[in-house]
């Protein structure tokens, strides 16, 4: 069994048998792990970030030290995306709601996966988050953003060499919108690269999930 | 020329690393096509020992001839054929068969560019797909929610205008009991039309109030025990005033005579109702409606049978789906609704049982239900004195 600070001991439980069945490609058991700790009722939060996020950065890990292929990669991550499917009905309330975010990945950026989980974490507080997936062209985005008419913009980055598409993408959004809030997040600055956003005015970058749960429920800037 | 020592080791030690570890098909073939040699890749992807085997036997086929003979025939070509593998899935293998003294070498090998493209391409399409699915998901919430919003809508705004239509209903009876004999005929007949109208739109309020609550969850069944005669008694009695002013004739059929049910009393009569009124309706004047019953494997089946014009088979998919647009027009050119069956079938389901129509061409329509075992009670009951509550 092993355990990561502050995650949920349920997760923690099955996060060994769940790790090892997803870098075996077997959908059906991490299907399973992930359907008894839904019918548990463990968090939607806890799954994202313990189990599925967890998971993939070991994967990620594992990887880099040349231990594992890059097709055990993509699998892994093609089953985690499966998860998050079938856990995204928990995540949807249908109600009417006031406040909407548009998340997008910038283009060239292929990691989508946080990008939804951002999204569906503001969802989980109240928000309407429409998500754009990958490899997103401004014009997509700056179409959405006209006709859902969002309080807040998300962009996610996970490649650091891919810091132009998204200085562009804040460009484009700025041309049009100077005023809308802009939030960027993703692990592309996880080794720091953070002054490049500084020259922009309403862009800020949301380093955990803390802090993005900090904004989505109205307790941090912007 | 002799060869340097080294180059008969280098292809000794090439040909042994193609037989034991290359993910490349190596088969020595006889002129005949015969296998004579599969390396273990060839082996594992088709999951048989293919030594001695026809070289047809590996190859899926096709249309046109024998595979296996024309990559013999044409050395050093390459060219697309499709094999069996163990996995039972098809395989792609770019083939190139060379001449080795008295025998042939064949090779089969991927296309690395076309598996890198399909990768990418695979890739794309899953994110495209959690992307809609995440949409679908999303959406679907939404429509969730906004049919819950419309139903309590429908129940709240049915509600307001239940009391109102009762009330005209009720005061034009009044008036055309006790003012008739002061009034002109023309505003009797106003009157008449009034009262007429007020009465479909109490029914019409009625079944907005069914389905409401129904969709809304609430439908609680009140079970009690009545026998078959019984249950069909006010139904009848219901139609027979709209039956008789057309000279439809209502007959009955039940059997098992006396047979005694487990239901909510109430409600059945309900669906009976809806079933007989309907009947009458799309009956020409003077034709005879029968409602039966019968024994149906261990339940029971209702039916009432019309000589109407009955309906098509398209119109039999979604004759009890709520506006589904098959009330259609009655005899009297007013469009219904047509709730009255959708109302109908979830009170069926809640007992267990199931809705059925048929409509033979120019036999005019059978629409009922079957009830399953549960909802039999014993012929001769000492437990309940019950009747219909
Ligand atoms: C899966 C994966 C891929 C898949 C992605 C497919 C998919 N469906 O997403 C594929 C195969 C495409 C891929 C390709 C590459 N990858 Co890759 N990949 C990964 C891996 C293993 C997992 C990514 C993931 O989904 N993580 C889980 C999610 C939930 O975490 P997250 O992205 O961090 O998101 C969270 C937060 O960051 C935040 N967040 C994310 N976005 C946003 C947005 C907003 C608005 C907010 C508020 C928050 C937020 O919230 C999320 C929830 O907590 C990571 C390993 C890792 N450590 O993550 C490497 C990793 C990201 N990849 C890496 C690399 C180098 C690449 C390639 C360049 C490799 C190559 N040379 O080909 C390519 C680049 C392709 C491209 N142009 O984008 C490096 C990145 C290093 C860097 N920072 O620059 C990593 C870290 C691997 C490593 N250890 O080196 N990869």
């Amino acid at each position: 069994m092993s355990e990561q600070p502050g995650s949920d001991p349920r997760v923690d439980s099955v996060y060994d048998r769940y790790l090892a069945s997803l870098l075996e490609g077997e959908r059906t058991e991490c299907t399973s792990v992930v359907e008894g700790l839904r019918a548990g009722e463990v968090p939607l939060r806890s799954l994202y970030v313990d189990l599925f996020q967890r998971a993939l950065y070991q994967v990620g890990d594992l990887w880099e030290q040349n231990r594992v292929s890059v097709a055990t990669e993509h699998l892994a991550t093609a089953i985690t995306e499966r998860m998050v499917a079938l856990v995204e009905p928990g995540v949807f309330g249908g109600e009417a709601r006031r406040r909407v975010i548009v998340v997008a990945c910038v283009a060239d950026e292929y990691h989508q996966l946080g990008g939804r989980m951002a999204a569906d974490l503001f969802e989980l507080h109240g928000w309407r988050a429409y998500f754009l997936g990958a490899n997103t062209p401004h014009s997509s985005l700056l179409d959405l953003i006209e006709k859902t008419k969002p309080d807040l913009v998300g962009l996610s980055l996970s490649i650091y060499f891919n810091l132009p598409s998204l200085l562009a993408a804040l460009d484009a959004v700025r041309a049009a919108h100077p005023d809308l809030p802009i939030i960027v997040g993703g692990q592309a600055f996880r080794w720091g690269g953070e002054e490049s956003l500084r020259r922009y005015e309403g862009v800020t970058l949301v380093k955990t999930v803390d802090d993005l749960e900090r904004i989505a429920t109205g307790h941090g800037s912007p | 020329m002799e060869a340097p020592d080294s180059n008969i080791a280098i292809a000794a030690a090439g040909w042994h690393f193609l037989c034991e570890r290359a993910e490349i098909l190596v088969l020595r073939v006889s002129r005949e096509g015969a296998i004579l040699h599969a390396n273990r890749h060839a082996v594992e992807l088709t999951g048989i020992p293919l030594e001695g085997e026809p070289l047809e036997h590996i190859f899926l086929g096709f249309a046109d001839g024998p595979v296996g003979r024309r990559l013999l025939d044409r050395t050093g070509e390459t060219h697309l054929a499709n094999i069996r593998t163990a996995n039972g899935l098809p395989e792609t293998l770019y083939f190139t068969a060379l001449p080795a003294g008295d025998e042939m070498v064949l090779f089969g090998q991927t296309d690395a560019q076309e598996q890198v493209r399909l990768r990418k391409e695979v890739l794309a399409l899953n994110h495209e797909m959690g992307n809609l699915s995440r949409e679908l998901t999303q959406k679907n919430a939404e429509l969730a929610w906004l049919n819950a919003q419309k139903t309590q809508f429908l129940g709240m705004a049915t509600h307001d205008l239940r009391k109102p239509a009762g009330l005209i209903l009720s005061y034009a009876e009044m008036l055309e009991e006790e003012a008739s004999g002061t009034l002109r005929e023309d505003h009797l007949h106003l009157l008449d039309t009034i009262r007429a109208s007020a009465e479909r739109m109490k029914r019409v309020i009625e079944d907005f109030l069914d389905v409401a609550m129904i969709e809304s969850g609430k439908l609680n069944l009140d079970m009690g025990v009545a026998a078959i005669e019984e249950l069909v008694k006010s139904p009848l009695l219901l139609v027979s005033k709209s039956a008789s002013r057309r000279g439809v004739v209502v007959t009955t059929d039940l059997a098992p005579a006396g047979q005694r049910l487990r239901v909510d009393g109430q409600k059945l009569e309900q669906v009976i109702t809806n079933l007989l009124s309907n009947a009458v309706e799309q009956s020409p004047d003077g034709a005879t409606v029968q409602v039966g019953s019968r024994r149906h494997g261990d339940g029971i089946r209702f039916f009432v049978t019309d000589a109407g014009k009955g309906f098509s088979e398209e119109v039999r998919g979604r004759l009890f789906t709520a506006f589904a647009g098959t009330g259609g027009q009655k005899r009297d050119g007013e469009r219904s609704i047509g709730l009255g069956l959708a109302i109908s079938r979830r009170i069926v389901e809640a007992h267990g049982g199931t809705m059925m129509a048929e409509s033979p061409p120019g036999k005019g329509a059978t629409v009922g239900f079957i009830l399953p075992a549960q909802c039999l009670a014993p012929m001769r009951s000492d437990e309940q004195n019950g009747g219909v509550r």
